[in-house]
């Protein structure tokens, strides 16, 4: 006996399972530290590295990401992605993604930046994401794609914590800010854990600003590789009957950085389908990033069509955390028999609730 | 929280007449000052006001908590290390200060850096820091956006081992502010030294 759903209420619900496991998860780690002093307050507002926001491994499953030629580059906790795609007909194709690197959240601990360093297989269990994706279809508006996918991150080039003494400056400000006014015994032996509340340390931020900055400024490789299922749920329903175009997906994306400017990035990656066997698509890009905008130019081998498609993305900051993604591709689409190369739109929004390094 | 005289933490002295203590003296004299000497009679009339503070909420708080550092008046010197557990940052200035807790004799900045721990050597010599003061403030804050949580240790040490009995000076933090944010949560707490 097969139970039948709406496949929108579907994606939605599996949407919000995959945030209240990771917030519950969130609310566990928090639990399980026996704090012998007080817990800080909850930060107003946080910042992360807002550059080289990777694509989501869940529509890289789909192969609906607006760029194929995918980066190399370390994915952040949580990003959620939103992707229209103008269809042939003329039609917009929606999408969701959400992106969560669950190490943290999950209670994982990593001792120091010198073990992050020494330890890669820590390091990439950190920097290791799970994505989740729908699409929508255009005819169908009831049936949905959907692609789970797996991404890890093996080097960064551009990881602060990956070159030793970046850091620095940062221990230099906190250690400015300790000075104010000596503590004294009074205040020393006062009762309470001597945990102060949150406060602002002057010349912090520019700090940690300059470490990333100067991290930006390495050359190297970045190296990851992704995986993924994924498929089809006709009329929105979930049984064995209704699952159609399943398909898989593996790949392995590098990059190679030349300061914080200029990088050119390779692609190898295996596809299955349940109408084509295993086939394989190969890509080189060349990407040019500033801080609030990145623009890259590809070229990809298609196996099944045996193509070359040329393509293009741009990418803009349009709010700290939040990238707005417009690509042009060429895709492969059987027309009455023949399969002709044909243009594809795609934009997508790219929310990293973190937030970024602008200030 | 440790009340007065606790026997049961003795690496914590709460100076022993808070408020509390004072009202529970008028309304029973068997409660006397007291010494922190765990013997039979100060534990059973600490016994006592616990309980009859156990009736008054919040009366069991001490004015002070005085962490005493036991060390030894030898020419091996007190070394202090600032430990920090997990992705984040800690920097940190020490304070050496006379008996009277307010007058600097001695001050350094120390950060936990890349290997999460950092070493100084005391400069003055033990048996001139009996009753001295080392008092610190720590700022933390987390460098990786995924992780909120880490701990921050001061140890205090002499021949290699660490003060007798002086409570860890431990603290597990969570919730911490990202370092890009310019925010820090400070630790700001202190030792006295006694020398045997």
């Amino acid at each position: 006996m097969s139970t039948s759903f709406r496949a929108p209420a579907i994606a939605l619900a599996i949407a919000l399972a995959i945030a209240l496991v990771a917030g519950q998860a969130h609310a566990q780690t928090d639990k399980s530290v026996t704090s012998s002093s007080t817990s800080a307050s909850e930060p107003l507002y946080k910042f992360s590295t807002d550059f080289d926001v990777p694509e989501s491994p869940g529509f890289a499953t789909l192969g609906v990401t607006p760029s194929k030629v995918l980066r190399g580059s370390a994915g952040k906790p949580v990003v959620t992605s939103l992707l229209g795609q103008v269809t042939s007909q003329g039609k917009l194709k929606g999408g969701v993604a959400i992106d969560v690197a669950p190490y943290f959240l999950y209670g994982g601990k990593v001792n120091n930046a010198e073990a992050y360093r020494a330890n890669a297989l820590r390091r990439t269990l950190v920097n290791t994401q799970f994505s989740f994706a729908t699409i929508q279809d255009p005819q169908d508006t009831g049936s949905v794609s959907f692609g789970l996918g797996l991404r890890m991150v093996f080097v960064d080039a551009h990881d602060v914590l990956m070159h030793p003494g970046l850091l620095k400056r940062v221990d230099a400000a906190l250690t400015s800010c300790s000075v104010v006014r000596p503590v004294t015994a009074d205040e020393a032996s006062a009762p309470g854990s001597g945990v102060g509340k949150e406060h602002a340390c002057a010349g912090l931020a520019d700090s940690v600003q300059s470490a990333k900055d100067a991290a930006l400024l390495f050359s190297g490789w970045s190296i990851a590789a992704g995986a993924g299922l994924g498929g089809f749920l006709h009329s929105g329903v979930v049984s064995s009957d209704s699952l159609g175009d399943r398909r898989a997906r593996i790949w392995l994306s590098t990059g190679y950085s030349w300061g914080k400017h200029q990088e050119v990035l390779m692609l190898a990656q295996l596809q299955d389908s349940t109408t084509v066997d295993w086939s394989a698509r190969v890509g080189l890009g060349a990407r040019a990033k500033f801080n609030d905008a990145e623009f890259a130019l590809e070229l990809s081998y298609d196996g099944r069509s045996r193509e070359f498609q040329p393509g293009g993305v741009g990418e803009w900051r349009v709010f700290p955390g939040v990238w707005l993604v417009g690509g042009l591709t060429t895709e492969a689409v059987a027309t009455s028999g023949v399969t002709v190369p044909k243009f594809r739109l795609r934009t997508a929004l790219r929310w990293n609730p973190a937030g970024s390094n602008l200030r | 929280m440790p009340w007065c005289g606790q026997p049961t933490a003795p690496t914590i002295f709460g100076t022993c007449e808070t408020h509390a203590d004072r009202l529970l003296k008028e309304t029973d004299p068997t409660i006397g000052s007291r010494s922190p000497v765990d013997d039979d009679e100060s534990l059973l009339i600490s016994h006592n006001a616990e309980r009859r503070r156990s009736r008054r909420p919040g009366a069991c708080m001490p004015d002070k908590e005085i962490v005493f550092c036991m060390i030894t008046p030898s020419q091996e010197p007190v070394v202090v290390t600032l430990r920090a557990t997990g992705l984040i940052r800690a920097g940190s200035t020490f304070w050496v200060l006379d008996e009277d807790g307010t007058t600097v004799a001695e001050t350094w900045p120390l950060a936990a850096g890349d290997t999460g721990s950092a070493d100084h050597i005391i400069g003055r010599a033990p048996a001139t820091l009996n009753h001295a003061w080392l008092t610190w403030d720590v700022e933390v804050c987390s460098i990786h956006p995924g992780q909120e949580n880490g701990t921050v240790e001061i140890v205090i040490s002499q021949h290699g081992v660490s003060c007798p009995i002086t409570k860890p000076q431990r603290w597990d933090l969570t919730a911490l502010p990202q370092c890009a944010t310019g925010s820090t949560i400070p630790i700001r707490r202190g030792v006295q030294f006694h020398t045997l």
